[in-house]
């Protein structure tokens, strides 16, 4: 399966005026489409955006192509950039916008079931268009557009499209999933016209690029897209997390002409950094995607927020950088994300329960790690937690020790539970994600022992920012994905675990055990050992606080504290039955949808009222009350008169 | 001996539930329809304005002990009239229906007034022309009924008037736990003048077993512990918390412009106040009691440290602390260890958010 970074991969630029050409030339070029693969079922899946489309060119020779190598009749679907859906567009109402003749196509969604992937996936059992997952062959066709977010979007943007909204997953890890999953046989992205500018995926700013690229990988064909843009290949973040986890294609052929077009207006990187927001909070940059597209028909007027953003942001994307419209844009955008930042900052140090909790992919290739790999989270781990052995136990229970830039600690505790009680209660393998702050991730268990108990297992942790407070300096949610091992004896237990990947660099250490032991006289020996080391927000790495040994030990007192007093507590809180995760059930609607209700509701109320007082005050002339001479109340109806 | 409690999954009437299941006796409870009923009780599912739910709990029974009713500041004089009054007269007539012999009404020390100096009072004393919150008064009318009206319905009638109840579980914050809570979330950990009488809800349980025992008819009894002014009171919650303070007095005027942002506070928010008005109002009073008619009866209170660790550790335990108050304490392992675990049934779910492997894989 073609997951985008397997060896022997090729991709392959032509350049011509004439799409089918070009189109003709890359297919050919390619040459993917061998006989047994030809007996299979295929999908062709289109994007359908607002301003950024697929010719109708591109796809008729594609589906020619298909025809001519014994695939007659595949599924064609719809696919319509979440950017577009969200300013409520769908399949008929772009294909009459656009004039595309695209009588066969079906909107990606019309048809799903859910995904049979592993336990690894974030997808596991989220729907997914069903043609996609059933088809034997799989082809995506994506067009070129500059992006005001993502600063380019290509192949990826589109098989994002393809995969479900996840509340609380990024979309990286999402499209990750498809990629190693049910990743297109063939990507091509259909760059015969580019649609440039500030936000060419919103705003259409057509240039003829003439270029067709075509790759049995996605990546690759976005990496050649954007140096054929003239841009960073790896600016968007997406591209960038997915060479991250799946690494840059190796020993890939490129066939054709990489010099970069003419000409092409790239969003400036002010703009692409203030709509962002912050790496781990996407709804900064749905709510500015969403008011940056062009208003749909289906959903017209649904989102006021969001229709009032458009009209607001639209005339800035429409002008040019003379009138200010980039400068504009980046300076609202930059004040939304402040603030966003801000209130995501205060939900973490003062309103944990509001903070949306996480789903995520595990994030490693569990095939990539041997038995011994899992076991070396207790062998490397344990002479290093020796060194602190000596050291004197605080009021809290704690001990810790700086060692090479990172802390070594311990933190224990005594309860008042029965052992055998407490572990049929407190199930250490799930140790890690009962700790403070933590807002979701993954398990996978990859071994069990004779009676069903987990004894090796991997799992991907997402934590607030570590301390809280430095979320005020934008730093981000420790994400780490672990190794463990866990050890089952007559009167202990432990896990031990080692981290092997931090998918956003917020760690560089995270290692530890957990271990509960029978104290005796009814009462269990809790003890939480580790070695930790965080990435700090920029802004704090410029204060050496290694100069003010006082001040540093005494914050990392108090974060080490709050942390494992409070994890402490949740173990306790778990055997009690009480509900102690942090965090709120993450929402799919954009977050001006609230907003937007509430006006709605305020809105229909006054409406209300004033017809209320309409009526009853005769301000519409549709009643008519009279008092006679007699002291008789007449009223009219409301029926016309002639 | 078979006897029923009412108010059973409230602080106090759970306390006493157990207090009387420990002592050997047949407990029957008498729970909300939407209430999650104690373990290890008969239960019925009723009200206490309903004959015949209290019929149906108190069949056969020869006690009944009465703790169902508000602690509040917040209702108004004719709810808590309707619930103390009305309710313990609906409850005294159905007990002399059933023929039940003894019956223990739980009231509130505050019906035996309090002092402007520090000066312990006995059961003998009233209030006098000091203020009088809508709830001191409707215990005071309670009292008075369960004692007149129950002579007449030919009950033995026994009143326990517990003083400061502290600690849990305490599904609704009460007021006397909110002592320890309002402190803990005030930035300032403000203190102010007065003082008060501190018991354990464990041992006011107890001790409304001994009344139901051996309590003398037509008595009232006061269930205290220490008597603290309320820097000392705050002085331990801070020690035992790992907080610093009391770091400042408010006088009473200061105090009741704090009640005023609070209650503020808590009509915009929806979330209930910490602190009433009237509460406030009785800011510099001395509510000092001494507990000896009880301990004849072998009551024995434990220290005000303990009852505080113990307070603390249930509301530790609770949500009735925002987290990030929670997370800014240090408790003592005086704290830690003030109560035992208790286990979870195993078939209980608990919300963890991972999106865990629905499939061993092996």
């Amino acid at each position: 399966m073609a997951a985008g970074g397997e060896k022997g991969s090729r991709v392959v630029v032509a350049r011509s005026s004439d799409p089918v050409s070009a189109t003709r030339r890359v297919l050919d070029g390619l040459a993917l489409l061998t006989t047994s693969r030809a007996k299979r079922r295929a999908c062709v899946a289109v994007t359908l955006g607002s301003a950024a489309y697929v010719s109708p060119a591109v796809l008729s020779e594609t589906l020619a192509y298909l025809a001519a190598k014994g695939i007659a009749q595949p599924d064609v679907l719809a696919v319509i950039p979440q950017r577009d859906r969200d300013a409520g567009w769908d399949v008929e109402s772009l294909s009459a916008r656009h004039d595309l003749p695209f009588g066969r196509l079906v909107d990606a969604w019309e048809s799903v079931e859910s995904a049979q992937v592993g336990d690894a996936y974030v997808i596991q059992g989220r729907p997914v268009p069903r043609a996609w997952q059933q088809a034997g062959i799989r082809v995506l066709l994506a067009p070129c557009a500059t992006d005001a977010i993502d600063g380019h979007v290509l192949a990826l943007d589109a098989l994002r499209s393809l995969a479900p909204v996840i509340a609380g997953a990024d979309p990286a890890d999402v499209v990750m999933d498809l990629l190693q999953t049910m990743a297109p046989h063939i990507s091509l992205v259909d760059a015969m016209v580019t649609s440039d500018g500030p936000a060419g995926s919103s705003v259409r700013r057509p240039v003829l690029t003439d270029a067709v690229v075509g790759s049995s990988s996605a990546i690759l064909a976005d990496l050649v897209g954007g140096v054929l843009l003239g841009a960073d290949p790896l600016r968007p973040p997406l591209i960038a997390a997915v060479v991250d986890l799946l690494g840059l294609p190796g020993d890939f052929d490129v066939i054709g002409d990489l010099t970069p077009f003419d000409r092409i207006d790239y969003p400036a990187e002010q703009l692409l950094r203030s709509t962002r927001g912050a790496p781990d909070d996407r709804s900064v940059s749905r709510v500015v995607g969403a008011a940056m597209a062009d208003e749909g028909v289906t959903t017209t007027g649904d989102d006021v927020m969001i229709t009032l953003l458009r009209q607001a942001i639209r005339p800035w994307l429409t002008a040019t950088g003379s009138e200010g419209g980039p400068d504009a844009l980046a300076w609202a955008g930059g004040t939304a994300a402040t603030t966003a930042g801000y209130v995501r900052a205060w939900r973490t140090t003062f309103a944990k329960d509001s903070v949306p909790r996480r789903q995520a992919s595990l994030g490693l290739d569990l095939g990539s790690f041997s038995a011994r790999d899992f076991e070396a989270a207790e062998t490397t781990l344990r002479p290093l937690l020796q060194l602190i052995d000596g050291l004197p136990v605080d009021r809290d229970g704690l001990r810790w020790m700086h060692v090479d830039g990172a802390v070594v600690f311990e933190a224990s505790r005594t309860v008042l539970a029965d052992y055998d009680t407490w572990i049929e209660r407190v199930d250490v393998s799930k140790a890690i994600s009962m700790m403070a702050d933590y807002l979701g991730g993954r398990i996978v268990v990859v071994a069990r022992d004779k009676q069903g108990r987990t004894t090796r297992q991997a799992e991907r942790n997402i934590y607030l920012p570590q301390p809280n407070y430095i979320a005020f300096s934008g730093g981000q949610v420790i994400d780490v994905c672990k190794l463990s091992v866990v050890r089952h004896r007559a009167d202990s237990c432990a896990i031990w675990w080692r981290t092997v990947r931090s998918p956003n660099r917020s760690a560089l250490y995270d290692d530890g055990t957990v271990a509960f032991s029978d104290a005796g006289d009814g009462r269990t020996r809790i003890v939480i050992r580790g070695r930790q080391q965080f990435t700090l927000p920029a802004a704090m790495q410029a204060v050496d606080l290694d100069l003010a040994p006082e001040v540093r030990d005494s914050l990392t007192q108090d974060a080490y504290r709050r942390f494992f007093l409070t994890t402490l507590d949740n173990f306790e809180a778990c055997y009690e039955g009480r509900d102690f995760a942090i965090g709120s059930e993450p929402d799919t609607e954009l977050p001006t949808a609230g907003l937007s209700r509430l006006a709605r509701v305020a809105q229909g109320s006054i409406k209300e009222i004033v017809e209320s007082s309409a009526r009853s005050g005769d301000i519409d002339g549709s009643l008519r009350v009279t008092v006679d001479v007699d002291g008789f109340t007449h009223v009219t109806g409301t029926r016309r008169r002639s | 001996m078979k006897v029923a409690v009412t108010g059973a999954t409230g602080l106090v009437g759970g306390h006493v539930a157990e207090a009387l299941r420990d002592r050997g006796h047949d407990v029957g409870v008498l729970v909300r329809r939407r209430s999650t009923p104690p373990d290890g009780y008969r239960v019925v599912r009723g009200d206490i304005a309903s004959r015949a739910d209290l019929a149906e709990l108190l069949g056969g029974a020869v006690g009944l002990i009465h703790c169902a009713a508000p602690y509040s500041y917040e209702l108004s004089a004719e709810e808590l009239t309707a619930a103390h009054v009305r309710g313990t007269r609906t409850v005294l007539e159905a007990a002399a229906d059933a023929g039940v012999r003894r019956v223990v009404i739980t009231s509130s020390s505050v019906t035996c007034g309090s002092s402007s100096a520090p000066d312990v009072v006995d059961e003998s004393h009233r209030p006098g022309w000091e203020y009088t919150p809508a709830y001191f008064q409707a215990k005071a009318d309670q009292e008075d009924l369960a004692l007149t009206y129950g002579a007449v319905l030919g009950l033995d009638v026994v009143v326990a008037c517990p003083t400061v109840v502290l600690g849990g579980p305490d599904r609704k914050l009460v007021p006397s736990n909110a002592v320890l809570a309002r402190y803990l979330i005030d930035p300032l950990r403000s203190t102010f003048p007065g003082g008060c009488n501190v018991v354990s809800a464990t041992d006011v349980g107890v001790g409304h077993a001994l009344l139901l025992e051996s309590g003398q008819a037509g008595s009232r009894y006061l269930l205290g512990g220490s008597n603290l002014r309320w820097r000392e009171l705050h002085e331990i919650v801070s020690d035992l918390a790992g907080v610093p303070g009391p770091n400042l007095e408010m006088d009473a005027g200061t105090a009741r412009a704090a009640a005023a942002v609070s209650d503020l506070w808590s009509k915009v928010s929806g979330s209930p106040a910490l602190v009433t008005e009237e509460e406030t109002r009785t800011v510099g009073r001395y509510y000092w009691y001494d507990h000896s008619r009880a301990a004849a009866l072998g009551y024995s209170p434990m220290g005000a440290r303990p009852t505080v660790a113990l307070a603390l550790s249930w509301l530790l335990a609770s949500t009735h602390l925002p987290r990030w108050v929670r997370e800014g304490l240090r408790p003592s392992s005086e704290v830690r260890t003030a109560r035992p675990l208790v286990p979870r049934p195993l078939t209980t779910v608990v919300d963890v958010p991972i999106g865990k492997a629905k499939r061993p894989v092996s």
